[in-house]
């Protein structure tokens, strides 16, 4: 958004990026080079994906105003697909130097964007007002791309506890978008014409994850055997129910992304309990409890525990299923004494590389030399066709040593007033280039 | 009268301390790491030490507690680990909602209660008794969610004569404040009205079969007064402990109601504290609910003392 071009080296070892002119933050203050360099300092500092790319940065610079050039020990081909997400925003020097690793307070809450902060009320409403300063780009909006217009005098993120109330006020006209809505109002959502319901593709996929630190599933074969044991889309349609909300398939990223993969997946939902029993045994199966950590705070991690439970009795092992609340599995999780089975859900609209369980210090415990070699091929590639390749060999990676068992995707549910126009169907909402009829 | 409440007041201290270290204990003795909360899924094992480190987590247990008393003690309560502003100001904040909540709550239990319980009463047996009474046991059996949920439903979504939930502070006026508050005080109000009259119906069958009732309405008093001003008045007392009970309970946050209502009081307050493991924001919310209760109490231990000597006496 803020830059009017750059240039990447063709081994993806340094860019050189020329900022847009004229742009001022919400303060009045003019941007400059100097901004972009601290702003992205702290982002290398906070965020996962800034510190994937400090990590390999040799150095960052501000050679004039309106430049800034980064220098990398090894190729960053994925810098500009990081770059273009939210989080790498840009404050002014002087407020992302005095916040460092802090959060940031709302007197600091100075971007660039079409809408300025105004007002956060816990619990109430968060107030956003036009940016009337703002200069939108030329090119024709795509996506989150090109121009971008602050239509709407303003914008209330109102936090509604209880997600019945929350489809009842978008179908009464009290609010005008909903994020998210209970499935169980997808009929009478998508049959009211003064509302559209919208379903949010790609989303997010759910996954059992192996304790790969210790204990039973450190063997890879009983792991392998848990995937055989049970069928993927029957515990996805046990957890979720409704069929235009999921979609069974083995990818980290949904097939509308750039990073769609089923290499190596032919595995996926094709349960054979015999061949599971005979891995059980190669593996040396016991009888041993396996301790699967799960929640009723998220009714779906309870459904797809439970149906997985079954399955995995009828070959013959012995499931207990440890309840708690989410604050306590989440704290159960990080003791790889505790459990040999959690489940959580992952983005797959977010690059591969940056999956949390991609960490070896993330529940679960994936250490793989393998892993690190193909992450660093998915960050390194300056092309589609290397970045493609190191896709395909995570995949394959994941299904040979199986970390965790993907079931399958689920899309959430929204709803938009026909009153409102020009809103786009994005993973990440967002109210620009949007008016009020 | 005086030495009275003097007694009452000291007596609240152990009953104070009790519930401050009760609840220190409890929070202490539940699992969940509220580092691993607030850093989020992602986060390593290494930063969530250093948060533990800094916000006095892995301090021994004793220390911990003497620190938060002392604290507590001053009136101050700590600050929330995810709110960024102190406990006392944040439930300075959530104060507002709750107080109106409850005055209109416990107005529509004692418009509605008091006169049904006393009618039922005087008109023991009859179909009116039988009628009242069933509409009550129905109203203290209704789950609040799903009352709230279907007025929501009728009032909100099909007459849109009010707001499906929120809440507007009174500084935008008093109309549009009472037009977000009119709903859950009903949807609390009614099972709090059903309780009150059944209570007020027996205190009533008792008072009106007893001596000076009868002599009442043999020396000619009319039939008003007779329930009203002799029957009903020395009904008052247990009432009045019913409904100093309802406020205590309600002050101390309707949970449900605000989080079906998206009302910001300090039942929503306390159950978000509790699932984000808030431990300052815990402790404090509770010990101020057990501040209200003990309160609530002794002022209606005050007022029944003032209205009947032999309790001041005793």
């Amino acid at each position: 958004m803020l830059i009017e071009d750059y240039e990447a080296a063709a081994d993806g070892l340094s860019y050189t990026f020329k900022l847009r002119s004229g742009i001022t933050f919400h303060d009045g203050a003019k941007m400059t080079s100097a901004d972009v360099v601290a702003s992205l300092k702290r982002w290398g500092a906070i965020n996962g994906r800034g510190k994937l790319i400090f990590e390999r940065l040799d150095a960052i610079d501000a050679p004039d105003a309106s430049t800034v050039t980064m220098t990398f020990k090894g190729a960053a081909g994925v810098l500009p697909s990081f770059l273009a997400r939210t989080e790498a925003f840009i404050l002014p020097a002087a407020v992302a130097e005095a916040a460092g690793k802090d959060q940031l307070t709302p007197e600091q809450f100075i971007g660039t964007g079409p809408f300025t902060f105004e007002e956060h009320q816990v619990d109430r409403y968060l107030r956003m007002v036009r940016n009337d300063a703002y200069a939108p780009r030329d090119e024709e909006p795509n996506g989150m791309a090109g121009r971008r217009v602050p239509y709407l005098d303003a914008i209330e993120f109102i936090p509604v506890p209880d997600e019945s109330v929350r489809a009842n006020g978008i179908i009464s006209g009290e609010y005008h978008f909903g994020d998210p809505l209970p499935p169980d109002f997808y009929d009478m959502l998508s049959s009211d014409p003064s509302l559209s319901a919208l379903v949010v593709k790609p989303y997010y996929w759910y996954s059992p994850h192996f304790n790969k630190s210790q204990g039973l599933f450190t063997n890879q074969s009983l792991r392998q055997a848990v995937q055989l044991a049970f069928s993927q889309s029957e515990a996805l349609r046990a957890g979720f129910g409704r069929e235009e909300l999921i979609r069974a398939d083995p990818s980290v990223c949904g097939e509308e992304t750039a990073w769609y993969s089923n290499a190596g997946a032919e595995a996926y939902d094709t349960p054979d309990p015999e061949r599971a029993k005979a891995l059980l045994a190669e593996g040396g199966y016991n009888g041993e409890t396996i301790r699967w950590l799960t929640t009723h705070e998220y009714a779906y991690n309870f459904k797809i525990a439970d149906y997985v439970k079954q399955q995995l009795e009828a070959i013959g092992m012995k499931v207990e299923l440890v309840l708690s609340d989410w604050a306590s599995l989440v704290q159960n999780r990080a003791d790889p004494t505790a459990y040999e089975i959690f489940l959580t859900g992952h983005s797959q609209y977010s690059h591969p590389a940056t999956q949390p369980f991609n960490d070896p210090a993330w529940p679960g415990f994936w250490e793989s030399e393998r892993k690190v070699d193909v992450v660093n091929q998915m960050i390194s590639a300056t092309d589609d066709d290397a970045l493609k390749g190191a896709i395909d060999a995570y995949s394959e990676l994941i299904w040979e040593e199986m970390p965790m068992v993907k079931v399958g995707d689920n899309f959430v549910l929204r709803a938009i007033r026909q009153e409102v126009k020009g809103y786009q169907n994005a993973p990440d909402w967002f109210f620009w280039n949007v008016g009020l009829d | 009268m005086t030495s009275y409440v003097l007694r009452r007041l000291l007596a609240t201290i152990p009953v104070m301390l009790m519930v401050a270290t009760g609840v220190f204990l409890l929070l202490k003795l539940t699992p969940g790491d509220p580092a691993g909360i607030i850093l989020g899924p992602d986060a390593t094992e290494e930063r969530r030490e250093e948060l533990r480190d800094s916000l006095g987590l892995n301090d021994p247990l004793p220390e911990q507690y003497l620190r938060w008393l002392g604290d507590a003690a001053r009136g101050d309560l700590g600050d929330s680990l995810f709110l960024n502003q102190s406990v006392t100001s944040s439930l300075a904040e959530r104060a507002e909602p709750t107080l109106l909540l409850t005055f209109f709550a416990t107005l529509v239990a004692v418009v509605v209660g008091l006169p049904l319980g006393i009618i039922a009463a005087r008109r023991r047996g009859s179909w009116t008794d039988v009628g009242t009474m069933g509409v009550a046991i129905v109203g203290i059996s209704m789950p609040t969610f799903w009352l709230g949920l279907n007025l929501i439903l009728i009032f909100a979504v099909k007459l849109k004569w009010l707001p499906v939930a929120g809440y507007a502070p009174l500084s935008d006026g008093l109309w549009e404040s009472l037009r977000y508050i009119i709903l859950p005080a009903l949807t609390l109000g009614v099972a709090q009205a059903a309780l009150l009259a059944r209570m007020t119906r027996s205190m009533m069958l008792e008072v009106l079969t007893s001596d000076y009732v009868r002599t009442a309405r043999a020396k000619g008093v009319g039939e008003f007064r007779v329930v009203i001003g002799h029957a009903f008045r020395n009904a008052l007392l247990p009432v009045i402990n019913v409904i100093g009970l309802i406020v205590a309970a309600l002050l101390g946050g309707a949970v449900v109601t605000e989080q079906i209502f998206n009302i910001p009081g300090i039942g929503r307050l306390l159950i978000q504290a509790v699932g984000r493991r808030d431990v300052p924001l815990v402790q404090g919310t509770v010990l101020v609910i057990a501040a209200i209760y003990v309160l609530v109490n002794l002022v209606v231990d005050i007022v029944a003392a003032a209205l009947d000597p032999r309790i001041r006496r005793a």
